[in-house]
């Protein structure tokens, strides 16, 4: 009797899933790709329930008189629910195992969690298979690679593409394609994909020992895996920002892989708390460089000081306009200018003394651009512009615009109809780094010169993308950056040209 | 950026910043020899980010810096701090983990 209500039941359900959508059609069009994974989704739960139906029924028809109709029913259930749920038997089975074509297949059955990247996901778990194998084998990369040409391109797909490429050595092309599904839209981009390539970055930094930007890329991520945020939780507290010893084992005892992180948790416990900053930011630049006798040997010190930490540690802009002012005092004192002067004529040479406090100024103007660029996203906060700073942003502008007018160029070049999309994707991505990061200290004139270089090569790229290769994902990807770019560099006729392609591709 | 200071000729030959021409070429011909009999001692140099290392290639590069007057002047200016023997050290920062991607299960070779 039971079972006849649970068949019952299942039969409802099914016909309640077909008649009535699951989504109303003014807030998600039909044809988009929400809509495409919203009904695979009901197909899969319609397939679920069905498949309780028919294991009840087909319980109640041979066994239910022999008094145990339950138990019948759940070992049938148990071996048919990887037929709907395939991800089940990849994940436990198919991917430990290595076997990156199976796996491949069988994913390709569809289902949770790829519903936003079918084939995309099919790819990443025999990615993930061919990960596990001992030896990398470039046919097999080469069969899984032509497998994501197949398709459009969508979250799962890059984060396999990255992976292909680490896996095949390329490790730069690898961060650089896994850092970008944050500009791919959240209806393309399954979550799973995307906690897999925070995964990797994050080992990634930690094994070449980049702590402050796995902080800042763990940070930034709204849904951290406990291991992401084990690693975030151990390098803050390496970097003394203050995590206490408790927040670290916490996430470690809620972590996965315990024995192997083990070392890590130990390098986070032993880490001697850092005491508060004596010298806040604000008040660094308003310091005296060491009370020196004279000018310029403050500035050099401070310099020297500087120039003694790693290149890879970030550097606060507070510490660029301290050496900034430092070195402002120390090239107009007349005491310096008088010495430089006095050499020049005592040696008799052509250039005057001006003209050589010109040269030093150029070559302090060339390091403080090293570390306006040091300085990274935060190169947002310098506020100073005169002096040895202005000059300092003039060389780095100068710097940056050859780099960037070289980069789009080759973008331009990824039209090739034989590269295909996954090509221009990285080629942008790698344009998109190496601007964002030349762009940040410029000001507004500055940075719509090198906005004007790098967007009409993109805008091509994305409307080849959108029109021949029916890649709406990435083209949408790229307008919202030069959309956002070009309402902040005020360009209003480019900004109208990219808010109607976002808005078409809503 | 270190460069400024550490591949500074005025440090590299170790000599001040009023030496004459010829006490120049004397030190670079006395360096020269000594580096070619493996003195002791004359493969480093002080600078104000600690010890470095010379060679023949390094001393020939600063005297020919040293020779043109107008870079001479640039040089003295970037020459003004004292040299120390113990480098800076700079702020202790943890140390890679490069089990890490063994560790998180991410490299099986």
């Amino acid at each position: 009797m039971t079972e006849t209500l649970v068949v019952l039941l299942c039969v409802a359900v099914c016909a309640g899933v077909g008649v009535s959508p699951l989504a109303s059609v003014i807030s998600c069009d039909p044809q988009g790709p929400r809509g495409r994974a919203l009904r695979r989704a009901e197909q899969q739960f319609a397939a679920a329930v069905m498949l309780a139906a028919t294991c009840g029924l087909l319980s109640l028809w041979l066994l239910g008189k022999s008094g145990r109709p339950w138990w019948p029913m759940l070992v049938l259930l148990a071996v048919c629910v990887p037929l709907v749920h395939p991800w089940l038997i990849v994940r436990r089975l198919l991917i430990p195992l290595g076997a990156a074509r199976t796996a491949y297949r069988v994913a390709r059955l569809g289902g949770h969690p790829w519903f936003r990247d079918p084939n995309g996901g099919a790819v990443l778990s025999g990615v993930l298979a061919s990960l596990r194998r001992r030896r990398h084998d470039e046919e097999r990369s080469r069969w899984l690679r032509a497998r994501l040409e197949g398709d459009r391109l969508g979250g799962a797909g890059l984060v396999a593409l990255g992976l292909l490429a680490a896996d095949a050595g390329d490790r730069d092309t690898a961060r650089v394609v896994l850092a970008s599904l944050d500009e791919i839209e959240t209806d393309i981009c399954p979550p799973l994909a995307r906690a897999i390539a925070l995964d990797w970055l994050v080992a990634d930094a930690a094994g070449r020992g980049a702590w402050h930007e796995l902080v800042e890329r763990v940070a930034d991520d709204p849904f951290p895996t406990p291991t992401t945020r084990l690693v975030g939780a151990a390098a803050r507290r390496m970097l003394g920002d203050g995590t206490a010893r408790t927040t670290v084992v916490w996430c470690w005892l809620l972590a996965p892989r315990r024995l192997h992180t083990l070392g890590l948790l130990w390098a986070a416990l032993r880490r001697p708390p850092v005491g508060v900053a004596a010298i806040e930011p604000c008040d660094l630049a308003r310091l005296a460089a060491n009370a020196a006798p004279e000018p310029i040997l403050g500035a050099l010190a401070l310099h020297a000081e500087i120039a003694a930490q790693p290149a890879t540690v970030p550097v606060l802009p507070a510490v660029v306009e301290r050496l900034a002012a430092a070195w402002d005092v120390a090239l107009g004192d007349f005491g310096l200018r008088g010495g430089v002067r006095g050499r020049a004529e005592l040696f008799a040479v052509a250039a005057s003394g001006e003209l050589l406090i010109a040269r030093v100024q150029r070559a302090v103007a060339h390091d403080l651009a090293l570390l306006v660029a040091q300085c990274g996203r935060q190169a947002e906060g310098l506020r100073r512009d005169t002096g040895v700073l202005r000059r300092a942003r003039e060389v780095h502008f100068e710097e940056v615009l050859e780099g960037v007018v070289r980069d789009s160029a080759v973008v331009g070049g990824k039209r090739d109809p034989e590269m295909g999309p996954a090509a221009a994707w990285i080629a942008w991505v790698r344009v998109r780094a190496a601007y964002v990061e030349a762009v940040v200290p410029l000001d507004v004139a500055q940075r719509a010169i090198v906005y004007s270089e790098i967007e009409l090569e993109v805008r091509h790229c994305a409307a080849w993308l959108w029109n021949e290769r029916r890649e709406r994902g990435l083209a949408q990807a790229m307008c919202l950056f030069l959309l956002a770019e070009a309402e902040r560099v005020r360009d209003v006729e480019a900004a109208a040209y990219y808010r109607h392609n976002v808005v078409v591709g809503l | 950026m270190a460069q400024r200071f550490t591949k500074d000729p005025f440090y590299v030959l170790d000599v001040p910043r009023t030496a004459t021409k010829p006490e120049l070429e004397a030190v670079a011909a006395s360096l020269l020899d000594a580096l070619a009999q493996g003195v002791r001692g004359a493969a480093r140099y002080l600078t104000p980010l600690g010890e470095r290392r010379r060679d023949a290639g390094s001393v020939n590069e600063a005297t020919h810096a040293l020779r043109e007057a107008d870079t001479r002047i640039v040089h003295e200016v970037w020459a003004g701090l004292p040299v120390r023997s113990r480098a800076i050290e700079p702020a202790p920062a943890p140390a890679p983990w490069p089990g890490g991607e063994r560790a998180l299960g991410w490299r099986h070779r």
